[in-house]
């Protein structure tokens, strides 16, 4: 069962609220939550990561859109089971520019091309695996 | 009672209170987290360095000397007239000197701070918002006040139209309430207003405090430090229930039947060395707890110190911080928790502990 914990680095490029999103994404793929788990409240998790409760707002509202939270109202946020949509032509396409946007900028930042293909070999044997939804 | 005696007690009380002050100044610098040193965040190793010892030694050296000056107060305060205002001098040089002796030493931390990891992390189990110990533990101190009141109805004529409710030093009463409402169940009011208090206090650091470290020995240590931290104000609760308990009993006692106050401030000190002896080994965050240095999930590549940024710091005392949603946050030179002044509800809180049980003691004073 992977870590139920989340890191946010308040300096990086990335926005607090998208890197948010990104790890509680990776995690409900990852399994880490069964539908009917509750989430911290808005509030405990701004308090905790020293962000504006907007910030946590704006990630759960981003999850919830994309079919992974209920957000009623006094009951916070809670896991829902989500259907995988049909593939679509786009995401794929999304995906593989994305990957090989990421996996360049590794490679400027002078990470070896053996640890990145390593690094792959171990997410394609998980998806195998049945790793991922 | 025999004032000389009393005189000798009460002496002894401030010499227990000067040492137990100086030895957790002396030592509250090794108490605090390995990476904030003077409540400056500094590399977890700084401390250990030749220049970390050296103002160590040199803040160590003054809080000595302050210390013995206090001390010299107090006993000076044996052989003269001015019995009352020399030992709470003594106490007073002792607090501030020690405070100056802090002061003095962050300069020379300062040019060895470094910033803080921009790194945070949470755990996303929801805590469920509860008081320390449930309603069971919580109802305990007010059932106590309220049994003692009970009783004090019931015993209503027995209670003299005058009786002490303040003594001074010397164990003579300089304060007298009549037997009125206000009069009689004032302590008990007062014991509520700050068994209240307490409770919300230890509801805060539940709900309004954020963890600052999660996982591996840190985040374990800091887990048992927060549940000894709470267990510590369950136990105030109960005692101050148990002193206002006793002080509301004085109301039926005469002049001549009146206990010496050190029997009641003896429990109090005992438990204040205990709890001081407790929190010298936990340290601030649970960081000298054995488990703190096991199991770290990986080194960090900054310090994390509390996840606070110095610049909101007044002092290495005062937080004010408008961006922070965390209500209460740790102290940087101390053991526990302090409030962030840069949010409102903390204004709200300090009314609530101060104006209170201010208000109930004007009200009955009112009847004296």
């Amino acid at each position: 069962m992977p870590d139920k914990v989340i890191q946010v680095d308040l300096a990086g490029d990335v926005p607090a609220y998208q890197q948010i999103v990104n790890v509680l994404r990776t995690q409900f793929v990852a399994g880490a939550f069964q539908p009917g788990d509750q989430l911290p409240t808005v509030r405990q998790l701004a308090m905790d990561l020293g962000v504006h409760h907007n910030t946590v707002a704006e990630a759960y509202r981003l999850l919830a859109q994309e079919g992974w939270l209920d957000l009623r109202r006094g009951r916070g946020a809670t896991i829902i089971a989500r259907p995988n949509p049909p593939p679509s032509p786009e995401a794929e396409s999304q995906f593989a520019r994305r990957l090989d946007e990421l996996t360049a900028k590794a490679l400027a930042e002078g990470v070896e091309p053996a640890t990145l293909a390593k690094q792959l070999d171990s997410l394609a044997g998980k998806l195998r695996g049945g790793g991922g939804r | 009672m025999n004032p000389h005696a009393t005189l000798i007690e009460t002496q002894s009380i401030f010499l227990v209170i000067l040492g137990l002050n100086g030895v957790l100044m002396y030592l509250l610098p090794r108490l605090t987290r390995p990476d904030l040193y003077f409540a400056i965040t500094v590399p977890a190793d700084f401390r250990d360095s030749v220049e970390g010892a050296d103002i160590l030694r040199r803040y160590r050296l003054e809080v000595l000397i302050h210390s013995l000056i206090a001390l010299a107060l107090v006993l000076l305060s044996l052989g003269v007239r001015f019995t009352e205002v020399l030992s709470v001098a003594g106490l007073f040089w002792q607090v501030i000197g020690c405070f100056v002796a802090y002061l003095r030493a962050r300069p020379r931390v300062k040019p060895h701070a470094v910033a803080p990891a921009t790194l945070r992390e949470a755990d996303l189990e929801p805590r469920p918002a509860r008081l320390p110990g449930g309603w069971a533990l919580q109802v305990g101190p007010f059932a106590i006040l309220a049994a003692v009141a009970v009783w004090l109805q019931l015993h209503w004529a027995q209670i003299p139209d005058r009786f002490p409710v303040h003594w001074g030093l010397d164990g003579k009463p300089n304060g007298w309430a009549t037997r009125s409402i206000a009069g009689v169940y004032n302590p008990l009011l007062v014991g509520a207003a700050v068994c209240a208090g307490v409770g919300l206090l230890a509801y805060g650091i539940t709900s309004w405090a954020r963890r600052i470290q999660v996982r591996g020995g840190p985040g374990r240590s800091e887990k048992r430090f927060r549940r000894t931290m709470l267990s510590l104000l369950v136990a105030t609760q109960y005692l101050m229930a148990l002193l206002f308990a006793w002080v509301g009993f004085l109301a039926l006692r005469t002049q001549e039947q009146m206990p010496s106050p050190v029997a009641v401030i003896v429990p109090v000190l005992v438990f204040t060395v205990l709890m001081v002896v407790v929190l010298i080994r936990t340290g601030q965050g649970g960081s000298r707890l054995p488990e703190y240095a096991s199991g770290s999930p990986v080194p960090p590549a900054a310090p994390a110190g509390d996840r606070t940024p110095d610049r909101y710091w007044i002092a290495g005392i005062f937080y004010v911080n408008r961006n922070d949603p965390a209500i209460i946050v740790e102290k940087r030179f101390g053991i526990g928790y302090t409030l962030n002044f840069g949010q409102p509800v903390s204004w709200i809180v300090i009314g609530l502990l101060v104006l209170v049980p201010l208000a109930i003691a004007l009200i009955a004073r009112s009847h004296h």
